[in-house]
């Protein structure tokens, strides 16, 4: 079974977790286009690569930012969610 | 036939201690530390097993766990190997899937009907109405063990382990690598899947060190050792799920070390499944740690060097090996030592021939290149030994992601690249000499360590050998058949030959047309020769075959291991007590055990139900609810986050009041309900469902992550418990009780006070879920016990569970959500637009919900109630026009109305009160029914 | 079951919790000269009187929440409470109803490996950390500590709805360890 490493718990098996989905932009709900909004609600980027996700420890109900890569199947970094705004290089 | 020799030094067995068991109804004996077959092969049975298909005689072939023709019934335990089971005394055994035992085996007339059983004959006859009755024979006369139906259920626990260096397979290398990664500080785990460590070391001629590794590994205090014990499985990040006899573990592993080492192979000619034919590393086990003869006339068919160190084994033991028939043209081997006997070369085995007990008599086979003449000879011998030919044990290696490619040279698949913390030792990396591989082993355990310590190695690697001991091709076609590749499933070369012509030419297509390699030993003693096959008959290299995927397990797991003690996790409110003395019917909802209605002397099920929604509105009722979510949310952000988290609007909530709380998701879409209560300026409280609580809690936390607002929120859903008082006499019963006024203009419809009960501090909020006036009471979990002993001290109040409650809400018309709500409903469509308020600036949903009023509704939900009883139920379907308008979300029977009323999903265009609706009933009656209003009861 | 077994269990009694979240948190733990553990995920004696073996403690729960027990007459948990109904800005009060037992003995490791995948055995008990983690489905917070009173042992709480069920499980196992030590 996988393991991720929790910036806060450290590594623990991947039933300790559950993901929320990639990291997003919403658009501005009062400028989108209905159409942009659908986009943004139903379509989601399925091909393989890095990708940044919500991922939350269950057992102490902590969320925080995982980069993955979804084609090797690797978790590359984890950090707490504080530390978006200064995205990973 | 097999015999038992005088003491051989390391042998297994126990001299001292006899056992007596039953085989096919006659009695044996063996000895302590005998397997079942190697008893049965000390005593001279040399048949032990009816094969799949043909139901031919079969006997031991590799005695290292793949045999299938190894399996017998045990004392009612089906399939289990003979080969590795010890022999306890008073044991039971019989062959399976014979018909008449298995020396009468009436299914051994099916090899006479061989031409008409090719290989998928099954694919191809028995179209139409024929084949449901030949299915069922076929199966019949080709399984394996019996299911004993009543068998005591067996409980077994789980571990999990944890290790730096996990080392799989305790023969020469497998000791030396872990030895040096216990010398390296690394804390090591040593699993071998026989009953003792060693495996090939007492016949590997290994000298010096090398022969002491068993004593350093026994006495190492960093290595613990694990022995009938296989790993079964390797799954990511250097989880490797472990068999032992007990139970399974589960290791974590910081590395891995496979020295699995090789599978010997057989070789394959007419009758080469004949009891007497084995490898010729059967033999040794046999020899070394049984004290067996595999005859008393021996022939080595051999191509390498280890078939002449397997002849000197055997003759320095006192067995007579009569012939020795090397395949290769050349005098390669070292024919020092061998006394008399005089190797052929350049051999040719024609077929083996069988004696009357159905075991090997003799060998026939060309000599042709060797005397330059045209030369046939028949040899005497009673046993077969192979030594032709090797396949790594990779299986493992391949599922923890190595790649692996053919080398010619060394006739091996040798490991390309592995991924990091994976390591290969010994003859898995083409090193066969016994000092090269315990020194590659070395290498592997110490880079290992390092990998797992974070540490630099202290020895480089060294470069994989290239001494071949494998055959190219060790495939010898008879024209009347059955030279058998594949001994679990009866499958000749020509069958092989049959799926390549009919187009199966791939290695995955091949095996799933002949079903080879899908026996139990999965193809391990056969899949290489079966991609040599296929390679020479499409004219390819072997390297351009890529072999079948290999997944776990690797050896056939009892499925008791895999259940083991089945954790069911239940969560009990502080009530449950008290629920038990009034004799609660329970249910589990939400993981939550629940009184589903409390039982009434003989009253049947719907009568205690419908007293208990009686007993509410006539007077009072009170129901456990410490299932809800209950979610403190504190912080000067506190309501401002309300407001762009649910559809209503909280920031202007009076302190004291409550607000029924609607979530949605981002598309608009009811998601879970509440109601969120006003404890103080920055202090809100707020429940969930039941089903819901665990998520909405994390999702107020994700949702925070992203706006990192001022507000810190507490899940107190198991730590508080919580009562519904509900029924018209309800204020009058719980004012005494507390120390707040409950009257109307005080406590309004709504309120939410912070009070005391007693000496128990609560929450008490004024609620109409199930009827016009009710109070749900929270309290810590610790008081809520009390505080329903204090309740119902009063003998007005009834006790009533979640089949009432489910009717007293339908009652009120109320909606609950994911039942009579789905993932299609938005509020506008289930009459929950009043809990929106569109003009905040922001909530989830909002944007998504100005698009669902544009487009107007697609459905609604309504009340309706039938003019008579009938069986309409939840999820039923309202037919209009001959097409699904709708469908029935609930439905019950109302003790109150005594009529059956229900909330169903129905169009537009019938919602109206008194609109006619059709409901579809299970045996497609058509049951009318009248859209109403609801509430369907008013007041109470 | 008695504490000479390879594997035991015991519920304490006497005790009092209470739990504190929210920026300004670790300042009223220090306002009230209880201790403040530093790092996220770690604990430590409740006052200055209290050694690392004592029943009393203070728990740091992920960044800003903390968790105290405290035995008998409990000044400290009386007093942190006390605090807390006054509402001071910034923090916040967690109610714990925790379901709370001890695991210890021997074979105390032994019991975990069967309900709960951290590796138990090689954690720094000095270090003094608290682990969050799920046992057998359930969520858990463990202190591993080497007690006055029981020696090295596990000092689990979980949510209160769940103990009937987690300690259940547990006694099943611990019982068969020990009679299987007791050959």
């Amino acid at each position: 079974m996988k393991l991720i490493t929790c910036p806060l718990n450290g590594p623990r098996p991947l039933l300790e977790f559950v993901c929320g989905g990639e990291l997003r932009d919403m658009p501005d709900p009062d400028l989108c286009s209905d159409g942009e909004w659908a986009a943004y609600l139903f379509k989601r980027d399925s091909t393989p690569g890095v990708k940044r996700e919500w991922w939350c420890h269950i057992p102490s109900g902590y969320w925080f930012i995982a980069e993955r890569d979804t084609a090797a199947d690797v978790f590359l970094k984890t950090y707490d969610a504080a530390d978006i705004r200064g995205a990973a290089p | 036939m097999m015999y038992r020799l005088p003491p051989v030094e390391g042998e297994w067995i126990d001299r001292t201690r006899e056992l007596r068991f039953e085989f096919e109804r006659r009695a044996f004996t063996g000895l302590a530390g005998d397997t079942i077959s190697s008893a049965l092969a000390a005593s001279g049975v040399m048949m032990l097993a009816r094969s799949f298909k043909y139901h031919r005689p079969r006997g031991i072939l590799s005695f290292a766990n793949h045999d299938a023709n190894n399996l017998f019934q045990v004392d009612g335990v089906p399939n289990v190997r003979g080969d590795v089971t010890p022999l306890a005394d008073g044991m039971r055994a019989a062959a399976v899937n014979t018909f008449g035992g298995l020396a009468r085996d009436r299914a051994r007339r099916l090899e006479w009907l061989a031409r008409f059983l090719p290989v998928g004959f099954y694919y191809k006859a028995f179209h139409g109405r024929g084949f449901a009755r030949w299915e069922r024979r076929i199966r019949y006369l080709s399984g394996l063990g019996r299911i004993q139906a009543r068998a005591d259920s067996q409980r077994t626990d789980k571990q999990y382990r944890f290790c730096d260096v996990l080392v799989i397979g305790a023969g020469p290398s497998g000791l030396a690598a872990a030895q040096s990664a216990a010398d390296a500080g690394a804390r090591v785990l040593l699993v071998d899947e026989n009953a003792r460590p060693g495996g090939s070391l007492p016949w590997s001629g290994a000298t010096g060190a090398g022969s002491q590794l068993l004593d350093r590994v026994n006495t190492h205090p960093n290595i613990e050792l694990l022995c009938a014990t296989y790993a079964a499985g390797y799954y990511a990040d250097h989880w490797v799920a472990l068999i032992e006899p007990a139970r399974m573990s589960k290791v974590r592993a910081g590395a891995v070390v496979f020295a699995t080492g090789l599978i010997e192979q057989p070789a394959v000619f007419r009758n080469n499944d004949l009891p007497g034919v084995l490898t010729g590393s059967a033999a040794l086990r046999l020899l070394h740690r049984y004290a067996i003869a595999p005859g008393k006339r021996v022939a080595i068919l051999t191509a390498n060097r280890e078939g002449y160190e397997l002849a000197r084994a055997l003759k320095e033991k006192g067995v007579e090996v009569v012939e020795l028939l090397d395949l290769r043209p050349e005098a390669a081997g070292d024919a020092a030592g061998l006394g008399t006997l005089r190797p052929h070369h350049g051999v040719v085995p024609v077929e083996a021939v069988a004696g009357r007990g159905g075991a090997v008599r003799a060998l026939r086979v060309d000599l042709t290149l060797e005397t330059g003449a045209a030369r046939a000879v028949t040899l005497d011998c009673d046993a077969v030994l192979m030594s032709v030919g090797f396949a790594p044990a990779s299986q493992l290696l391949l599922q923890a992601g190595a790649t692996m490619s053919f080398h010619v040279a060394s006739q091996q698949h040798l490991p390309d690249v592995l991924p990091p913390g994976v390591f290969a030792a010994g003859r898995l990396n083409g090193v066969h000499d016994v000092a090269a591989r315990i020194a590659d082993a070395h290498d592997a355990g110490d880079a290992a360590a390092a990998h797992a310590l974070g540490q630099v190695p202290s020895r480089s690697a060294r470069p994989p050998g290239t001494r071949s001991i494998s055959h190219a091709i060790p495939v010898f076609p008879h024209e009347k058949g059955r030279e058998f590749v594949d001994l679990d499933e009866d499958i000749q070369v020509k069958d092989l030959l049959a799926s390549v012509q009919e187009g199966y030419d791939s290695p995955e297509l091949m095996k799933r047309f002949s079903t080879l390699g899908m026996g139990p030993s999965q193809g391990k003693q056969s899949n290489l020769n079966g991609a040599r096959i296929l390679a020479q008959a499409r004219g390819k290299p072997l390297a351009d075959i890529t072999l079948t995927t290999q997944r776990p397990f690797y050896h056939p797991v009892p499925l008791k291991h895999l259940a083991g003690a089945g954790f069911h996790p239940e969560r009990r409110s502080g009530l449950h007590a008290a629920h038990v003395e009034l004799e609660a019917e329970w249910m589990t909802l939400g993981g939550w055990r629940r009184p589903e209605y409390y039982r009434r002397g003989e009253l049947p099920r719907a009568e205690c139900i419908a007293e208990e929604v009686r007993a509410v509105r006539s007077g009072a009722g009170l129901i456990d609810v410490s299932t809800l979510g209950k979610i403190d949310v504190f912080g000067p952000d506190a309501g401002a986050f309300l407001d762009r988290m649910y559809a209503g609007s909280f920031s202007d909530l009076r302190i004291g009041m409550s607000r029924y709380a609607l979530l949605l998701d981002e598309a608009g879409i009811v998601r879970d309900d509440g109601v969120a209560a006003r404890l103080a300026e920055d202090h809100f409280y707020v429940t969930t469902t039941t089903g819901g609580a665990a998520n909405v809690y994390r999702d107020l936390l994700l949702w925070n992550a992203r706006w990192r607002m001022n507000v810190s929120f507490v899940n107190a859903t198991g730590h508080r418990g919580a009562l519904n008082l509900a029924g018209p006499a309800s204020r009058e019963l719980l004012q005494p009780l507390v120390d707040i006024d409950l009257s109307a203009g005080t406590f309004p419809y709504l309120g939410a006070r912070e009070a005391r009960l007693g000496d128990i501090p609560v929450r008490i909020l004024r609620v109409g879920f199930v009827s016009s006036l009710g109070y749900e009471i929270h309290a810590r979990y610790q008081d809520a016990g009390w505080l329903w002993k204090r309740i119902m001290g009063s003998e007005k109040v009834r006790p009533f569970g979640v089949e009432a409650q489910r009717v007293l809400r339908l009652e009120k018309g109320h909606a609950i959500v994911a039942q009579d709500t789905d993932n299609l409903t938005n509020p506008f469509e289930a009459g929950l637009g009043f809990a929106v308020r569109m003009g905040k600036p922001f909530f989830i949903g909002q944007r998504s919900l100005r698009i669902h009023e544009k487009r107007g509704s697609r459905q609604q939900l309504v009340g309706f109630e039938l003019d008579s009883e009938s069986p309409v139920r939840e999820s039923h379907l309202l037919i209009q026009d001959g097409a699904i308008a709708g469908r029935v979300t609930s439905v019950a029977r109302s003790p109150t109305l005594g009529r059956t009323i229900g909330l169903a999903m129905t169009r537009p265009e019938s919602a109206a009160p008194g609109s006619s609706i059709a409901i579809r009933a299970s045996d497609g009656a058509m049951v009318p029914a009248r859209v109403v209003r609801t509430p369907f009861v008013e007041a109470a | 079951m008695s504490r000479r077994d390879a594997a035991w269990l015991a519920e304490p009694v006497a005790v009092k919790r209470v739990g504190l979240k929210g920026p300004r948190a670790g300042a009223a733990l220090a306002r009230l000269e209880l201790a403040v553990p530093q790092q996220p995920n770690t604990w430590s004696p409740l006052t200055d009187s209290d050694g690392a073996g004592s029943a009393n403690v203070v728990c740091r729960l992920g960044a800003s929440e903390f968790f105290v027990e405290e035995r008998g007459d409990a000044p400290g948990v009386v007093a942190l409470e006390a605090l807390l109904r006054s509402r001071p800005a910034g923090t916040y009060p967690v109610l714990r109803e925790d379901f709370a037992f001890v695991l210890g003995g021997g074979s105390a490791d032994e019991a975990l490996a069967q309900v709960c995948n951290v590796n138990f055995a090689a954690l720094p008990f000095e270090a003094r950390p608290v682990v969050m983690t799920l046992m057998i489905g359930v969520g858990v917070l463990v202190l591993p500590q080497v007690s006055d009173d029981d020696g090295r042992c596990f000092r689990i709480w979980c949510d209160p709805s769940y103990g009937a069920y987690l300690f259940g499980e547990l006694e099943e196992i611990v019982t068969r360890i020990s009679a299987g030590r007791a050959q």
